[in-house]
């Protein structure tokens, strides 16, 4: 019989690299944030309703049928990924601070940068999930050809952009007395070079095939993404609680 | 009762220092000579006439803007590396001068627009980037006013100040492409500055200068004070309770 502590390993385990760690920490926070929330399904399926909800209004609004020029069809799409985006992102931190969790989190010895990094990607999986009922519903309400991979492209782009961003302002926002009014008075403002980038690119693909035309503004978005995330990452550990 | 020993600059706080005086006359007479000088000394410019004469206070005030959204940014960073209450105070007093200049900008830019253009407002790109920087003070002043009273809104206000001075220089540059792809019908540029015309847009630009400067003493002085209070009264309660 072999006691466990009678011989020591014969091979000592290697530790993995720091780096290696870092992206291991981020990636078990995402699945457990990440797959509990859709799991639950309330803020996805909130966010879809929602954005179902913008499409229909706006069709109201300007009278939108088959055949609409694309600069409005684009705006209108935009505007319904943009509201239930904010909705998401919303709800995401405050959901986070009721379970308790945050603190849990916060305890342990996990770089700051890397819960911005998770809550990110969480974020941007529950908006991209939104997307792919609202893209097919505006294929079939405007008769938008949707199916291109340009558009699919521009709209990943620029929902990364307002992700990288709203991420961090959620987090501001959820520590607020009014923090569903707030989030859009905060984030509204900053996102302007991304609704405009992202608008433009999404007229440009559907008025024909390719990015091409639209490209300085696809070159806009990822330079803002890239800033923002490194300023995010930077400041991040601010935000948060001590 | 504990007993609570007072500050030494508790008992001078409320002597206002003879520099600042100096500061709040000279401004004074400086915005009533750049008013004489834009209404009445400088003559009337080539295209546009005496309409023209409100960018004697309009340039200046934007300039301000700028300076106090910088004021903002700079005094951000400064606080999240020192997190001294100093420069926090520094950006939330400059937030709100520079908000009240932002607001003036745009209400003496519609004043301009009405006869110039013929209507209030038009979505051209420096319209509408001043806009949005108006949103971003807004955004700004919004946020301190709704943090619950603690340590964190101070920390979050700055993570903005910071966010949203970064993205000024895109906001711009990303509002006057989307105005060069869709043009509006022609607007009429300001109109240029000859010889005597820049003399009385320099004295204005010193004067204007000078007063957000006054205004900004002022009201850090209150600030100050108020911090101060907080501060006393918190200490009460503690040696009460």
């Amino acid at each position: 019989m072999v006691t466990e502590s009678a011989a020591p390993p014969l091979v000592k385990a290697a530790k993995p690299p720091p780096a290696l760690r870092y992206f291991r920490q981020v990636g078990v926070m995402i699945r457990a944030e990440t797959l509990a929330e859709l799991r639950r399904r309330e803020t996805p399926v909130a966010m879809v309703v929602f954005s179902l909800l913008v499409l229909l209004i706006f069709s109201f609004a300007f009278d939108l049928r088959p055949g609409a020029p694309p600069d409005v069809l684009s705006g209108v799409v935009w505007s319904a990924i943009l509201f239930s985006g904010m909705l998401g992102l919303g709800r995401g931190f405050a959901a986070e601070r009721e379970r308790g969790t945050l603190d849990g989190l916060l305890l342990a010895p996990v770089d700051r940068s890397a819960i911005y990094l998770a809550r990110l990607v969480d974020n941007l999986l529950l908006m991209l999930v939104m997307e792919v009922v609202t893209l097919p519903a505006a294929a079939i309400f405007f008769n938008m050809p949707v199916w291109r991979p340009a558009l699919l492209l521009a709209v990943f782009l620029g929902t990364l952009a307002f992700a990288i961003v709203g991420t961090l302002f959620a987090v501001i926002a959820a520590n607020s007395r009014a923090r569903d009014v707030l989030l859009p008075v905060l984030l509204l403002p900053v996102s302007v070079p991304i609704v405009i980038a992202s608008v433009e690119q999404t007229a440009a693909v559907l008025s024909g095939p390719t990015l091409l035309a639209a490209f300085p503004w696809t070159r806009l978005t990822v330079g803002y993404a890239v800033l923002f995330f490194i300023i995010s990452m930077l400041l991040f550990e601010h935000v948060l609680d001590e | 009762m504990a007993q609570l020993a007072l500050p030494r600059q508790a008992t001078g706080a409320t002597a206002t220092a003879p520099w600042i005086w100096l500061l709040n006359a000279v401004s004074l007479v400086g915005v009533m000579a750049s008013l004489y000088l834009a209404l009445w000394w400088t003559p009337k410019e080539a295209v546009e006439g005496d309409v023209f004469r409100i960018f004697y206070i309009h340039v200046p005030i934007a300039w301000n803007m700028y300076v106090a959204f910088f004021v903002v940014f700079a005094a951000s960073i400064l606080y999240l590396w020192r997190r001294e209450p100093i420069w926090d105070r520094v950006a939330r007093v400059s937030a709100e001068i520079g908000l009240l200049f932002t607001t003036l900008v745009l209400i003496t830019g519609s004043i301009w627009g009405k006869p110039v253009w013929g209507v209030y407002w038009t979505w051209d790109a420096r319209l509408t980037t001043t806009l949005v920087l108006w949103f971003m003070y807004l955004a700004y002043l919004l946020l301190r006013s709704y943090s619950s009273e603690g340590g964190q809104a101070p920390r979050y206000a700055a993570v903005l100040g910071i966010v949203a001075f970064v993205d000024v220089p895109i906001v711009q540059y990303s509002v006057t492409w989307w105005r060069t792809l869709h043009p509006q019908s022609d607007i009429l540029a300001p109109g240029h500055l000859t010889g005597s015309m820049l003399l009385g847009m320099f004295v204005s630009l010193v004067s204007f200068t000078l007063l957000g400067l006054a205004l900004f003493v002022q009201r850090y002085r209150v600030e100050s004070m108020r911090d101060e209070a907080r501060t006393l009264r918190q200490r009460l309660e503690e040696a009460e309770g």
